[in-house]
């Protein structure tokens, strides 16, 4: 049995290695015949083959033996004379599946300047010491463009033993030598590397030096972790000594962020430097470690500008540090509009409960942005216990605070507070009872929609009402299953004929099939005010089942109030999102302006008909662009139009936009009309 | 002192205040007006299609003054000044076709930076150490390192980075996010992000010929392989050509898969372990090169997966559907869907995760020039949005699943794959 499992073995191996070796032929003769048609390929002509080699690159990849094998082909494609376009792609190839055995071909193709750049673009890629090595060797016997190629290589590769052979160059007449040659030892960036770039900043003028200097502080950042030393000694030469501005900055920060516990009394000094290292001194406490100790900048605080101390305030409140509380609040009541702004938004930071009384008098008390500032401040408070201090003070405050309150209590998604919202929503002060019912909105649940229909029946106020109304709507929405049962219930009762039309519209809101039965019941009312509530509900409807109900209205009310208002629902309805092809659409629009007899109706019309897709529309629109009345809209519908439909009649279009374009004195048709134009010349 | 380092000095004595709060040019004057002294002045290098978007942008905005352009070809450098002169009545705006003369002017506060993929971190890189403010477009940059080194020197210069991945700016992909972070869908284990797939051609002929007069060919191709002009390869289509970008994929990337890792908060991390399949397609073309269709997944440590696909194969076509244990979230361009839909409603308290709120991508660069706080999309956030871009993008062309060290940003145990994470510039362009 034994003897039996060994041979089974043996057999497996074989076959797995006959067939493995017949994989690697498969796949090497692919490549070879794929290489055989790319000898042909020149730009312009049909990749085909050099996509069938990328996918086949694919699989090549999965297997050493066959990456070997493809490699090998692609050394000797390089030596013969195909195109520059096929040993370009070839190169392409190497980058990715090439090896040391690719250096003496992609070597040699360096020294021609014509193929310098594809060879370094494998090279480049292929990782080892040899290559290194050989692009060392390269480089000396090198020059012009090659040159840069070579050294920008060496300096992508961190090519440690190259910083001698680069040196040489980094004063070299030609300026592109001479940049490469100092960027690659900044990548590079070892101490050796740091020392060149340490005498060649110093002869270095113009954009070199700012490259030298760059270069010089990557060396720092490099050398952090390993020479901390040298690393502060190059910051501080440049912080100190140098008069570019940006690189000062960028060594400050090099400073601050490999100095741990001493970065704040380096941002301390700083604050005394020029002013555009002040600013970016301050932006830096950002990047300041979690625990620092900030008391030494906040004491520093009395000694810089207004504006300076606002920015080191608030760049502090973003850290969310607590000790910057007591000069925020100092600042809030600063007579600059500006700086009161900048500390109310960085109380919402640093502040607690205890703030909740200033933001919400100052909202209360202000306006503009300094109102909205206190108003998201109130709203961003993250201070658990802000919330039941707003409640409380829910209960006591003054209306307009009160208001505030309540408006930040919806906000803040306080569901706790629904209870004293719906107390708030009978608050003898309108605007209270406002920001109540909008609060509600949001927070109230299916089990307060009695309450709030009643709110609805005893609102004197039709302002208020309507907002009632919405809210009633929202929180209904929130029911499963019939959600407008409880409404209908109460608007059948409901002989008020104000609160029964506030509560059909309420179900326009929810536009359910039952309801829309009621509100078909009360179109066919002798009443005309019931009419009227119908038609309101109906146009607040979320789909467009009414919308022959409502033109039915236009088409055979004599009321003039109930056609206009039953147009405009039309109108509304009609915007709505249906299954209704542009060429349907069309056709309501037009029976649309066929009933509208006023201006604002007809413009109504072409607001509408500016958005479809079809010829038709565009004709339709064109009918008005004479009307004096009407043709500022007619102009910027068609040309909308035109943008989409120019496709389906370029010659008609085109002589629709040139009409536009000689009439209207309208930037944006003016700009459409020439971008529909220029698409049709295209 | 140069202008710029005045403007960063005197920032605050302009009228804006300080952090945490970004003050809306509209307090730094009435009306938002703003003294002329105070304006961040700002030079545009690349106007194409997103470089000329920008520009009208900023030209907007009264706190901003345009006064050069920087563009390899003359018309496109041409159109802008035209453009800049016509908007501020006069003539004074200059045109430069090399970048470098750009950045030495000393009155420059700021650059937009909207040039191909592959001269960002060149650009940029050089920008940064001249003092400058950036605002660039997406994808940050052409290879993992590229962008690693536009972020190393954005910190070390205290530059104020804006990328242009103005998805952020809008709320509704804010509020997206801040439910999910909020746990208001339960435990997230998957993301599926939906890119646009296929190749956006735009009809110029691919005949190699001579680039036109004006146009300075070598200076576009910059760092990348040496190769002759043909006027489908430049403008607009480079995207699909991978000597300068990585197709829609990268092109998407600095929008949907920034926000589904802004949602997942995993947007200073990257995917541990990557594994997918993508289609290049064979001769379709005999310029353009990326792939035309893909889906690939990325497993972070945390446990959950980002799942980025082409349209075609994602549920909702594009946009980010975060799916967790008790509902899901959908964002997309001018939408946001939730289940159950009352999540829409839901209000994000002060003891939850508030995200960077800003409604104006452009007008959050600007605040953040004044101020020195960090905008909404610094590099640090988008170097790891376009680096699972470049992640899925290897591991496709690796064919196999590849394990991902996000500190060190190195491939583990794969130094076949690590050789994707860089490519040699063509000489004498260095970073």
């Amino acid at each position: 049995m034994k003897k039996r499992l060994n041979f089974s073995a043996m057999l497996l191996l074989v076959c797995v290695s006959v067939f493995a070796a017949s994989a690697v032929f498969s796949q090497t003769t692919k490549v070879d015949a794929l290489l055989k048609e790319i000898q042909d390929y020149d730009f312009g002509k049909s990749r085909a083959a050099l996509s069938e080699m990328s996918e086949l690159m694919k699989t090549v990849l999965a297997s050493p033996a066959d990456k070997a094998a493809a490699e090998k082909l692609m050394i000797s494609f390089l030596k013969t004379d195909a195109s520059f376009a096929a040993k370009q792609y070839v190169c392409k190839q190497l980058s990715i599946i090439g090896s040391n055995e690719s250096i003496p071909v992609l070597t040699d193709l360096l020294k021609d300047p014509k193929t310098a750049d594809i060879a370094l673009y494998a090279l480049e890629r292929i990782p080892g010491k040899a290559v290194d090595d050989a692009l060392l060797g390269a480089l000396a016997k090198s020059k012009g463009n090659v040159k840069v190629g070579i050294i920008n290589t060496l300096g992508q590769r961190k090519v440690a033993d190259a910083v001698k052979s680069i040196e040489k160059s980094v004063g070299d007449k030609n300026k592109d030598i001479a940049s490469s040659s100092i960027a690659a030892l900044g990548k590079i960036a070892t101490v050796q590397a740091a020392d060149v770039l340490s005498k060649a900043k110093g002869k270095a003028k113009g954009n070199l030096k700012d490259l030298a200097l760059d270069a010089w502080l990557q060396c720092a950042d490099a050398l952090v972790a390993s020479d901390k030393a040298k690393a502060m000694s190059i910051y501080k030469a440049v912080y100190e000594k140098e008069k570019a501005v940006p690189a000062r900055i960028a060594a400050l920060r090099g400073m601050v962020t490999a100095s741990g516990n001493d970065a704040v009394d380096i941002l301390v000094k700083a604050m005394d430097k020029d002013a555009a290292i002040q600013t970016a001194a301050i932006g830096l406490v950002r990047e300041l470690p979690e625990k620092s100790n900030l008391n030494p900048l906040i004491t520093k605080l009395d000694k810089l500008s207004e504006m300076g101390q606002i920015q080191l305030l608030t760049a502090i409140a973003d850290r969310r540090e607590m000790a910057a509380r007591t000069a925020v609040l100092v600042a809030v009541k600063d007579d600059d509009e500006q700086i009161k702004i900048a500390a109310l938004k960085a109380l919402s930071r640093v502040g607690s409960d205890y703030d909740v009384d200033l933001l919400a008098e100052t909202a209360a008390t202000t306006q503009g942005d300094v109102q909205e500032a206190a108003r998201e401040s109130l709203d961003r408070l993250a201070d658990p216990a802000v919330d039941k201090k707003i409640i409380a003070l829910i209960g006591t405050a003054d209306s307009k605070i009160k208001a505030e309150l309540v408006r930040s209590a919806g906000a803040r998604n306080i569901k706790t507070a629904t209870a004293m919202l719906l107390t708030a929503a009978k608050d003898n002060d309108r605007i209270v009872r406002r920001e109540a019912l909008r609060a509600l909105a949001t927070l109230a649940t299916p089990e307060q929609v009695d309450e709030l229909i009643n709110l609805i029946k005893t609102e004197e106020n039709s302002t208020i009402r309507q907002e009632a109304v919405k809210t009633l709507g929202a929180v209904s929405l929130k029911i499963d299953g019939d959600p407008g049962k409880k409404i209908r219930a109460a608007a059948e009762k409901e002989t008020n004929i104000e609160s029964k039309s506030a509560l059909l519209q309420a179900l326009g809101r929810l536009g359910d099939q039952k309801s829309l039965t009621l509100m078909r019941a009360n179109l066919n009312s002798d009443n005309v005010e019931l009419q009227k509530a119908a038609v309101r509900a109906l146009s607040l409807w979320t789909d467009t089942s009414p919308l022959d109900d409502l033109l039915t209205v236009v088409k055979t009310s004599s009321d003039a109030t109930l056609k206009i208002l039953s147009l405009r629902g039309y109108m509304d309805l009609m915007k709505l999102e249906s299954n209704r092809n542009d060429v349907e659409s069309l056709v309501l629009y037009k029976v649309a302006m066929e009933y509208a007899t006023e201006t604002s109706e007809k413009r109504m019309v072409l607001s509408g008909l500016s958005e479809l897709r079809c010829i038709g529309a565009i004709t339709m629109v064109a009918k008005y662009l004479d009307d004096e009345n009407l043709k500022r809209e007619a102009e910027v519908a068609a040309t909308e139009i035109g943008n989409r439909v120019y496709q389906q009649d370029p010659d008609y279009v085109a002589k629709i936009m040139n009409k536009v374009l000689e009439q209207t004195d309208n930037d944006s048709a003016i700009n459409t009309a020439n971008k529909v134009i220029q698409k049709i010349n295209e | 002192m140069k202008r710029r380092q005045f403007l960063k000095a005197t920032a605050l004595s302009a009228g804006a205040a300080a952090f945490p709060a970004i003050v809306p040019a509209t307090a730094l004057g009435k009306n938002g007006a703003v003294a002329a002294n105070d304006r961040i002045v700002m030079g545009f290098i690349g106007l194409g299609g997103m470089g000329t978007g920008n520009l009208n942008g900023f030209l907007g905005k009264s706190d901003a003054h345009v006064v050069a352009v920087c563009d390899v070809d003359r018309e496109h450098r041409n159109q802008a000044k035209e453009l800049i002169n016509k908007k501020y009545g006069n003539s004074d705006c200059e045109t430069y076709n090399d970048f470098r003369e750009l950045l030495e002017r000393d009155d420059l506060d700021a650059i937009c930076n909207a040039t191909p993929d592959h001269w960002h971190a060149i650009i940029s890189i050089q920008a940064a150490r001249k003092g400058l403010d950036i605002y660039q477009e997406k994808p940050l940059a052409y290879t993992i390192a590229e962008g690693r080194a536009i972020v190393d020197a954005v910190e070390k210069y205290g530059t104020v980075f804006q990328t242009g991945s103005q998805q952020r700016s809008s709320s509704n992909f804010r509020f997206g996010c801040e439910l999910v972070r909020n746990g208001r869908i339960g435990q997230v284990d998957l993301v599926k992000v939906g890119l646009p797939g296929d190749w956006s051609i735009r009809n110029n002929p691919l005949q190699i010929t001579n680039p036109p007069e004006g146009f300075d060919y070598n200076m576009w191709l910059g760092p990348a392989p040496e190769t002759p002009y043909s006027p489908a390869r430049c403008h607009w289509n480079f995207r699909w050509i991978s000597d300068y970008a990585g197709g829609q994929l990268t092109d998407w990337a600095g929008h949907h898969i920034d926000i589904a890792q802004w949602g997942m908060g995993s947007e200073l991390t990257a995917p541990i372990e990557i594994d997918g399949a993508g289609v290049f397609p064979i001769d379709k073309s005999v310029i353009f090169d990326t792939m035309t269709s893909y889906e690939f997944n990325c497993k972070y440590k945390k446990g959950f997966t980002i799942k980025v696909m082409d349209r075609n194969r994602h549920p909702r076509g594009m946009g980010v559907l975060f799916e967790g244990t008790e509902g899901w979230v959908y964002v997309n361009r001018g939408e946001i869907d939730a289940n159950p839909k009352s999540l829409l409603k839901s209000v994000i308290g002060p003891n939850e995760i508030h995200l960077y709120e800003s409604n104006d991508h452009r007008q959050n660069f600007l605040d953040c020039i004044r101020t020195r706080e960090e905008p909404i999309a610094p590099p640090k956030v988008s170097h790891r949005s376009i680096m699972v871009a470049h992640l899925g993008l290897t591991a496709i062309k690796m064919g196999k699943k590849l394990n991902w060290d996000p500190e060190k940003e190195v491939f583990v145990n794969n130094p076949d794959a690590n050789r994707y994470l860089s490519r040699a510039m063509r000489s004498p362009w260095k970073l």
